[in-house]
């Protein structure tokens, strides 16, 4: 008994496909898009919106705890957040008080120091409209012992200056005394240590921006332990959209919108081929004759 | 295009690293290679200055805190941190294959304090706050209006419903057949959907990650963005 023979055509050839050609027409249509930069419109999620509203509900002049629990190889997802909700922060006069659990933490303050806070507010001062205490090791240890009291971690801020002259505090003195805490988290420890170590047993709010592939994760938490969750570049796009809603006098610059043209150029991709790649599996198992086998399409 | 040396180290090691699309080759290699090594340097340094130097050291000898900062005030000595530093050199005893038995004192220290410190908040957050989440009240009320919020309510309902199929799903004592074999169905559909949208999350932020290398080619190094 001989096997017929099949002339593949155009779905079962697809199938074959080198996959560097995805590879390449990925990187083309990234690099165009990204020429050209389009900013597609965003609305705010529901679990974007109560970070928004709790953050334009706080009087000007409170104190918010701001944790930077993230490093370079995250960044690209979580300092445009970071970046926009201290824009927010700042514009309405709270004060962010950032301290991180990771030791990489210092140097992405130093990028909001220098990209946001120097730029679109220059006559801020540290100390008094906004304060770092920096990197402390031990994680949820670390929480722990900022729960019972600030000073017995931090002596003072990261230039020396000691925590009673710090006005940015305003009057902290545990955990519980700030009215919200925002995590930024890249991993662990992170949003889930404020969480279970912070706000759990303060009953302080939390809210907080991961990246991408941890959101699911985060999603269990939310709305009762965590009030509010920006996942991903999506997440940091949907609060540049309401920020600059609310604010449009001030033009804040919108990293993440910009690169959400190329995120969705890449889905768009990755979609077809998706469809392309089930279309052709189908099709080669249509067109195998005989007993099939894994390695001809068959069902297994 | 840019005229500063590390913008053109940092567009060359993204390159050699992509490279890798390819097919093996040397440079991607080389920049694994290099990749690794200065992780490992940095994590070393970083782990005895921000950690070993500060919580070890200065507290045993507190004239130590002046080496980093000559103008910092003398944190009082806290003689009893020698446990702790004594447990860390135990543990290298590891590499002495006469003595390593002797690490497993510290390491069952570390473990048995990390699950009597972790063991209530996780029971309390990760396990009774998530219970108690999912079997919150079946009919949900909108706190500006006072009526009730549907959209809230079904979701309510269908988290309750997934979690019970998906705990139904995952139950071996008893073989899938008639009335819990469509509980179960409906469970690993729900996970496969749950399974679905974490490889998207996952794939948003791989993408996310090649476009801000790709804005950095383009932008910082060519200067076209």
């Amino acid at each position: 008994m001989t096997t017929p023979k099949i002339q593949p055509d155009f779905l079962i050839r697809l199938g074959n496909l080198d996959r560097r050609w995805l590879y390449l027409l990925l990187l083309v249509s990234l690099s165009l898009t990204l020429l050209y930069s389009p900013l597609f419109p965003d609305t705010p999620s529901a679990f974007t919106r109560p970070i928004f509203q709790r953050i334009e509900e706080l009087s000007p002049g409170q104190s918010i705890l701001v944790s930077l629990d993230y490093s370079p190889a995250s960044a690209p997802e979580i300092e445009p957040m970071a970046f926009a909700v201290t824009r927010h922060l700042l514009v309405r006069g709270i004060r962010p008080v950032y301290v991180t659990l990771w030791p990489e933490g210092n140097n992405m303050l130093q990028e909001i120091r220098s990209q946001v806070i120097e730029v679109d507010f220059p006559a801020l001062e540290e100390g008094r409209d906004w304060a770092a205490l920096g990197f402390k090791s031990g994680g949820p240890l670390l929480i722990n012992a900022l729960r019972q009291d600030l000073s017995a971690m931090y002596t003072g801020d990261l230039r020396g200056v000691p925590l009673d002259s710090l006005t940015a505090l305003g009057g902290a003195k545990k955990l519980a005394d700030f009215p919200l805490i925002i995590a930024f988290s890249g991993g662990t420890p992170g949003l889930k240590e404020w969480i279970l170590y912070g706000g759990d047993p303060t009953g302080t709010p939390v809210a907080g921006g991961c990246t991408g592939i941890g959101t699911p994760e985060f999603l269990a938490y939310f709305p009762v332990q965590l009030m509010g969750l920006l996942g991903g570049l999506k997440g940091a796009s949907e609060y540049e959209s309401a920020l600059a809603a609310r604010y449009p006098q001030r033009d804040f610059p919108r990293r993440a919108g910009r690169r959400m043209g190329p995120q969705t150029v890449a889905h768009v991709i990755v979609l077809l081929f998706l469809v392309l790649g089930n279309l052709s599996y189908l099709r080669r198992r249509s067109t195998t004759s005989g007993p099939s086998t894994p390695a001809s399409g068959g069902t297994r | 295009m840019s005229t500063h040396i590390e913008v053109w180290i940092g567009a060359a090691l993204t390159l050699m690293v992509l490279s890798f699309l390819w097919r093996d080759n040397p440079f991607y290699k080389f920049a694994e290679h290099l990749f690794v090594g200065v992780s490992a340097g940095y994590w070393m340094v970083m782990g005895f200055w921000s950690t070993l130097w500060p919580n070890g050291i200065v507290k045993l000898v507190p004239a130590a805190a002046r080496v980093t900062d000559p103008g910092a005030e003398l944190p009082p000595q806290e003689p009893l941190v020698i446990i702790p530093l004594m447990l860390g050199c135990i543990m290298l005893l590891r590499l002495w294959p006469r003595l390593s038995w002797l690490a497993r004192w510290p390491t069952a220290f570390a473990v048995g304090t990390t699950l009597g410190y972790n063991l209530v908040r996780v029971v309390r957050s990760d396990f009774l706050a998530q219970i108690h989440a999912t079997v919150a009240p079946g009919v949900l009320l909108a706190s500006s209006t006072g009526g009730i919020d549907w959209v809230a309510s079904v979701n309510q309902w269908l988290i309750l419903l997934g979690t019970a199929c998906g705990l139904i799903y995952f139950t071996y004592t008893r073989r899938g057949r008639g009335l819990r074999n469509g509980p179960a169905r409906a469970g690993l559909l729900i996970l496969m959907v749950a399974f679905g949208a974490s490889f998207a999350y996952a794939v948003m932020g791989r993408v996310a990650v090649l476009v801000s290398r790709l804005h950095f080619l383009l932008g910082e190094w060519l200067g076209l963005v």
